[in-house]
């Protein structure tokens, strides 16, 4: 068993990449193929920034220095820019207390800080994780704020006040209020013998915790002006209101900071002169949240600006909290009863031609009855389903008036629905450098919507677009909000292979610009087109062929190949030019057009 | 394998993609290829010195596949005979070409070897008779084109080996063999 004095050691604990998951409510996030973070169902986008920086606490996170910020409703993500998948965090909203904002000072760029909310999340972790993983907390939190290099805390000097005689009794020393449950032996007070409440004794040993830095630190602060003994992580002395000075900083084994001296300087905001310990720092000056607070602020440094846009933005979500319209059930489908939890509606019967669509028709318009009946009837239920009824009030708008182009909000929650939300708008004043972020976010859009199963665009065109027919089916996709000039798609289509995403723009010779996924080379196509091509010597021919079919096959014409692979045939053409180029084929012009043969003449004239 | 009247056609010539001038530069190279040797077997085994390109020469066409070699074509591929030296452009104008599937010296050594084999030197021999007389038959010589004749003949001049010298008619020229 360790001895006392041992345990009351703090072992230094870096937050570095590591122990990410324990020091601080950051935590790794899913992202969407095109390297942007997966939105969950109700969540919009709010802000992206680049060249973004990560702290946490004061220290700077060694891989976490250049990256994109990304502002949603319900969280605030960061995706480095050389490692996207291994290196994407964000912290959720809904455990952010408050939120500042750091103007910036000669070296040191702009920050905002998240504090994250010390004591709920404190209190349910303690009571709620185990010994060391806190699998156990609740779902929606995030990991432990304990780190796990923490034996379990033992307050022996923790005392609890009986609330019968308000005598303060020790709390024994070997309760851990992490596991400590009804069966747990408690002494009775001291002075009345009564035993105590549990509620009383756990809570009197977490501020038993909280009193540990004062052990582990070099000495309790001494006012310079009144003597008095303050806590250490006090900032200005509780009787005389002097200014404290943090106690000297241990050797920072971190990153040395550069805008350290700067900051220090800055002594008005409070958060930079942050006591250096190693150990479990206090988030925020207010320390009457007596419980122990090991999780640290994270902050985001904006080295090229946009961080009042995104502080104002986020003060915004804040207040909205748009995370807590989550919990609201869902509205009935037509095919459930009124009331009743929604069941996944079977889907409808597929029907073919005019009598299909008339049928999806009638479907539709009796679950709009239904919904709009259900939601009239009763007012809460309206409160719930007014996302919905937005939504479809939205669209009977745009039917009733197709030419209206006026972006109002609902207009912009429709199309974020859909994720189809970067506008100029979003991306702050219009400079080169956002020209250049809305272009790199343009492109992640595009390829997102380029390889969406749900509209397998790609594949519905044989798996490759020109950028003619792309810019036609985004616009109309956005229905008619913020479209994208054909100079954007352009720049944002040659931008692909600098972002390494999935698909990439080619040029063909004769200059037509298309996009297609980065797997497709030009042998693959080639090696299909000789492929269908010898079929062509196998199966016999519909009409009586002139020529020797067996040995030579057939010509195609740019339809038949354009039939074939579900290419346009502009595509197909270019691409039957691309194979005779390399000598695949070779081309025949008769009375029919030009025909594609598989290319014989190039095959040594042994005969 | 076709036969255009006792000549064996190349298995090419029903691929349709033949009859087309070939964009591509490698493919091109081939199909020039091909055609060039086509031309000179052809006109070689039927005897054939001047193609004219409004013609209709059958060969430039597979009424079969329906397929046939556009003037362009036709062009292109009598231009690189001539580069390569196996025929000449006749009078201004790409009209008609003359055929050499052997050259003019070769012509000349065929002459020679002639007049070897049948005694002819220090003799007198009209242009004609070297034509389509009776010691030519089943010569080369036979039924050769008479300008090609006359080209041979003044090489062969050029180089003494003989002289020529207008005929008692008007119309013919006699050639002396002084070996």
């Amino acid at each position: 068993m360790p001895s006392l004095a041992q345990s009351f050691v703090v072992s230094p604990v870096r937050c570095d990449v590591r122990s990410h998951d324990d020091c601080m409510f950051l935590r790794q996030i899913d992202l969407t193929t095109a390297l942007r973070p997966s939105l969950l169902p109700d969540e919009t986008l709010l802000f992206v920034q680049d060249a973004v920086g990560l702290y946490a606490g004061k220290f700077k996170l060694p891989d976490y220095q250049s990256g994109q910020a990304y502002l949603t409703s319900h969280r605030a993500c960061y995706v480095d820019n050389e490692e996207p998948r291994k290196r994407a965090v964000a912290i959720d909203l809904k455990d952010v207390d408050r939120v500042e904002l750091y103007a910036g000072f000669l070296k040191s760029s702009p920050k905002v800080t998240f504090l994250p909310k010390a004591s709920r999340l404190n209190l349910a972790s303690v009571r709620h994780s185990g010994p060391i993983a806190a699998s156990s907390s609740p779902a929606s939190r995030t990991g432990s704020p304990l780190r796990p290099s923490f034996e379990p805390p033992r307050a022996s000097n923790a005392t609890w006040i009986c609330p019968i005689c308000s005598f303060s009794n020790p709390v024994p020393p070997n309760f851990d209020p992490a596991i400590a449950n009804e069966t747990t032996p408690l002494p009775p007070c001291q002075a009345c013998g009564i035993k105590p409440p549990l509620v009383n004794v756990i809570k009197a040993a977490i501020a038993g915790l909280s009193n540990r830095p004062q052990n582990g630190s070099a000495k309790a602060n001494v006012c310079p002006r009144c003597t008095f003994e303050n806590h250490p992580s006090l900032h200005t002395c509780e009787v005389c209101g002097a200014s404290l000075q943090s106690s000297a900083p241990a050797s920072s084994g971190s990153t040395p900071l550069q805008s350290s001296s700067a900051q220090s300087s800055s002594a008005r905001n409070s958060l930079d002169q942050r006591p250096d310990s190693p150990g479990p720092q206090v988030a925020s000056q207010d320390i009457s949240a007596t419980l122990a607070n090991p999780t640290e602020s994270v902050k985001f440094s904006f080295r090229v600006g946009g961080e009042k846009t995104f502080h104002d933005r986020l003060k915004q979500a804040l207040t909205q909290r748009k995370w807590l319209l989550q919990a609201t059930p869902k509205y009935p489908s037509g095919s459930t009863e009124h009331g009743q939890n929604p069941q996944q509606a079977p889907p409808p019967p597929r029907g073919i031609g005019i009598a299909g669509l008339e049928r999806r028709g009638m479907e539709l318009r009796k679950n709009n009855e239904l919904v709009i009946g259900n939601a009239f009837e009763d007012l809460e239920a309206l409160m719930a389903s007014a996302k919905e009824i937005i939504a479809l009030a939205e669209t009977f708008a745009n039917q009733t008036r197709p030419d209206n182009q006026q972006e109002t909000n609902d207009a912009s929650a429709l199309l974020s629905q859909l994720n189809l939300s970067t506008t100029r708008d979003m991306l702050g004043s219009a400079n080169s450098t956002t020209n250049n972020t809305y272009l790199t976010e343009l492109s992640r859009q595009l390829a997102e919507y380029l390889t969406d199963d749900a509209r397998g665009i790609l594949r519905h065109e044989g798996g490759i677009i020109s950028l003619v027919d792309l810019w036609a089916v985004f616009n109309r996709a956005r229905g008619g909000v913020e479209l994208v000039s054909p100079a954007d798609i352009a720049a944002a289509t040659g931008m692909f292979d600098k972002l390494k995403l999935p698909v990439r723009q080619r040029r063909f010779k004769s200059g037509l610009l298309v996009v297609q996924e980065r797997s497709r080379t030009d042998e693959k196509t080639v090696a299909a087109l000789v492929g269908w091509l010898k079929d062509f010597q196998e199966i016999p021919p519909d009409a009586p062929l002139v020529w020797d079919w067996r040995v030579f096959g057939q010509g195609v014409t740019a339809q038949q190949t354009a039939e074939m692979f579900g290419w346009s045939i502009g595509v197909a053409t270019e691409e039957l030019e691309m194979a005779e180029e390399r000598g695949a084929l070779c081309r025949e012009v008769g009375m029919e057009g030009v025909k594609f043969w598989q290319n014989f003449l190039s095959v040594s004239e042994s005969q | 394998m076709q036969n255009l009247g006792d000549f064996k056609l190349p298995h090419f010539f029903n691929y349709p993609p033949y009859f087309t001038l070939q964009p591509v530069r490698d493919t091109r190279e081939k199909q020039v290829q091909v055609w060039k040797e086509l031309i000179i077997d052809y006109c070689r085994t039927q005897k054939i010195f001047v193609i004219g390109l409004e013609e209709e020469f059958p060969l430039f066409s597979n009424p079969v596949i329906e397929r046939s070699l556009s003037h362009e074509a036709r062009e292109a591929f009598l231009s690189a005979l001539v580069s390569e030296g196996r025929a000449e452009w006749l009078g201004k104008g790409h009209r008609k070409c003359l055929i050499l599937w052997h050259h003019i010296q070769d012509w000349a050594d065929i002459i020679l070897r002639f007049v070897k084999d049948n005694g002819l030197e220090d003799s007198v021999i009209t242009v004609e008779e070297m034509r389509s007389g009776v010691e030519c038959r089943g010569t080369e010589l036979h039924g050769i084109d008479r300008a090609i004749l006359m080209r041979a003949l003044r090489l062969l001049e050029q180089k003494g080996k003989l002289a020529i010298f207008k005929g008692t008619s008007a119309d013919d020229e006699g050639v002396k063999f002084s070996m």
